[in-house]
């Protein structure tokens, strides 16, 4: 008898792997199914290939993009994904973890906008994060891609691999180039894609909180780089909002720039409330519940960043400070 | 079972018998002859057991991994299953044994015997088997992927998928209408006079074709995502379940559009399966969290006339037996469970 499946409520957790190819996806998936970890993993790939697994559930898939029909211009979803993770919710206790591989030219947003979106893989799985690797040796031949900049854009994690390929120079100046595109990534330097994996999976991505715990100044400004266009910009402001305020800038802002806006995560200081509200978005998609209780000595005060092409720190700054509630 | 089951003291169905297994059942069906059930097993295993008894008859591990379809043909007894290691298996009841295996090169969600014909898709592409046959054949490919497939009237294949249903003379496969809707759509049903191809779309809401009038309908402002949706055998009313609710359509002529629909619920958990009794008297509710209610919204309006199950183990597969007598449930814990029709008094 099975007597820890009673209706789970807890959500299992999924990690997208992106990443160019050749930049070292399959290595690295290789390395997580064979490795000693204790997990049992479910991989979505989209080749089809057989990697000799006993305990895993590896399933293939050709990536299958369509758009939702929710009036929402930007927003595609994997209709396979949606299938194959509707079929393995029937079996949860099986398994403990998703992973999901995508192809090298994939633009992550429908993948992420999948748990967005449909209600079933809301209700049953959470998106931790988003690795992407990088070919610290190729890397500089793509880098101006449309393709590219969306991988870097949307990572929470990010490998750059085959370092042993590369001078100690190039790594830095490319470690920069990263930061320019997306300040809130974590950067890991990798040879072969081996990694402690407590780095790539249950890192918590999608939360803001433990995204600036490893990014402590990323708030404060320092990080505004930009690069080209797609850079990444940290909002804060103290006190609490004005929730109806706050509910029409957020919304305007995603109506007009969610196309360009790859990613956003949030903590908002509600009025009244004890705990944070947290949401975080892909495009123009967003979703948001209470969080963690404010801590007695912690400043209270909303923080949002936005990872995207054409932001506009001092606009947007303007706008959250109009949502503040007097 | 739990007396906590029961709040307002409406009348228990306790099960007849209860089979444990080591594995989420997620597959149930009767067997042609109405004397046993088949489950599919996480595992990839296959179980025979006696409707009467609920003791094993027959096991198999019918795939080294879990069973992503079971379907049994209505004519014969034969049992087709699809599992996660990327196979299709044929097994005859009687023989005991695999009559077809077939390795394909990822995984097929969905088969169904449609008469003595094995129709199974495998994401945008869909194939058929006949006896005879060593290898199936491709019978149709989309740009996208399949959801679900019907028959209809006995000699048309009405498939479904993103953005599209369409129609196919069963013969020779050739498309004979194609209908659209901007969304997935992903459970598909005719009404039992054919009219009606009903299909729930990922957007939240309900397609209907009135194929008659060439006519199509959208039904909005459900509350959750439509999971399942049965017509009564009759056809004068379709029952779907959205979120803790279930809302029940009058399909009597002209059809459903600008009638009110009967709502059941809202209920403690979101509703998993609708199935009304082939006699069409008695629908049953097959919840997330266990419960199983059966109502009779004719007799006794929104409040169930019964309930049944074991709280707090999530329903994976269930359906009435052809006979009307039992209700039969698969559950992630699993367990399958056999229980009494309610006694009422017409």
């Amino acid at each position: 008898m099975n007597s820890n499946s009673t209706l789970k409520e807890q959500k299992t957790p999924v990690t997208v792997l992106t990443g160019f190819l050749g930049s070292g996806k399959t290595t690295l998936l290789n390395y997580i199914l064979t490795a000693q970890h204790g997990k049992r993993i479910a991989v979505i790939e989209n080749e089809y290939g057989e990697i000799g697994v006993d305990h895993h559930i590896v399933v293939n898939s050709d990536e299958e993009i369509f758009e939702m029909n929710n009036g929402c211009i930007c927003c595609t979803v994997r209709g396979d994904l949606i299938r194959i993770l509707n079929q393995l919710s029937k079996k949860k206790d099986r398994f403990d973890y998703v992973l999901i591989e995508t192809t090298g030219m994939a633009d992550p947003a429908p993948v992420a906008q999948t748990f967005f979106v449909d209600e079933d893989i809301k209700k049953n799985f959470r998106l931790d994060g988003i690795v992407t690797l990088v070919d610290a040796f190729h890397i500089n031949q793509h880098w101006d891609d449309r393709e590219s900049q969306q991988q870097i854009g949307f990572a929470d994690v990010l490998l750059l691999n085959k370092v042993d390929l590369v001078s100690p120079e190039e790594i830095s100046n490319l470690k920069e180039k990263i930061q320019s595109l997306n300040g809130l990534t974590k950067i890991h330097e990798t040879q072969k894609a081996q990694i402690n994996l407590d780095q790539i999976l249950h890192i918590g991505g999608f939360d803001l909180n433990r995204t600036l715990e490893t990014h402590p100044d990323f708030l404060d400004g320092t990080h505004r780089h930009h690069h080209q266009n797609v850079g990444s910009v940290g909002l804060s402001m103290e006190g609490f909002v004005h929730i109806e305020k706050f509910q029409a800038w957020i919304g305007q802002v995603l109506q007009v720039q969610g196309a360009d806006i790859f990613r956003s995560k949030g903590i908002i200081s509600l009025p009244n409330e004890k705990k944070k509200y947290v949401f975080q978005g892909v495009h123009m998609q967003l979703d948001g519940n209470l969080g963690p209780e404010w801590k007695p000595d912690e400043k209270v005060q909303t923080q949002i960043v936005f990872i995207g092409r054409n932001l506009n720190r001092e606009v947007l700054q303007a706008g959250l400070n109009a949502c503040r509630l007097n | 079972m739990s007396t906590e089951l029961n709040p307002q003291q409406i009348p228990i169905i306790r099960p007849l018998w209860l089979s444990v297994t080591t594995e989420p059942v997620t597959h149930l069906e009767e067997a042609q002859n109405g004397e046993s059930l088949i489950a599919g097993l996480a595992d990839g295993t296959l179980r025979q057991l006696d409707l009467k008894s609920g003791e094993t008859i027959f096991e198999t591990s019918a795939h080294s991994m879990g069973i992503l379809a079971l379907s049994i043909n209505s004519e014969s007894n034969l049992v087709a299953t699809t599992g996660e290691d990327n196979k299709i298996q044929i097994w005859d009841l009687i023989k005991k044994k695999s009559v077809l295996s077939y390795k394909a090169k990822s995984w097929i969600e969905n088969a169904k015997w449609l008469g003595n014909k094995l129709f199974f898709s495998q994401g945008k592409n869909l194939f058929k088997w006949e006896s005879g046959q060593t290898e199936p054949t491709l019978v149709t490919s989309w740009e996208h992927s399949i959801s679900d497939f019907v028959l209809k009237n006995n000699s048309e294949l009405a498939v479904c998928g993103y953005s599209r249903l369409s129609l196919y003379d069963l013969d020779t496969m050739e498309e004979n209408q194609t209908f659209n809707w901007k969304g997935q759509l992903f459970k598909l049903c005719f009404s039992p006079n054919e009219r009606f191809a009903v299909c729930a779309s990922n957007d939240l809401t309900i397609h209907i074709w009135d194929l008659k009038r060439n006519k199509d309908l959208t039904m909005r402002g459900f509350v959750a995502k439509v999971r399942d949706l049965h017509f009564r055998p009759d056809g004068l009313y379709m029952a779907n379940t959205s979120g803790s609710e279930v809302i029940i359509w009058d399909y009597m002529e002209p059809g459903p559009a600008n009638k009110k629909p009967t709502v059941l619920g809202p209920l403690e958990k979101d509703v998993q399966f609708v199935r009304y009794q082939h006699n069409g008297k008695t629908l049953a509710t097959f919840g997330e969290d266990g419960v199983i209610l059966f109502w009779r919204p004719d007799l006794f309006g929104e409040k169930p006339l019964a309930i049944a199950g074991i709280r707090d183990q999530e329903i994976s597969a269930a359906l009435w037996t052809r006979n009307d007598q039992f209700v039969a449930t698969g559950l992630q814990t699993g367990y399958i469970a056999l229980y009494p029709t309610p006694e009422i008094k017409d």
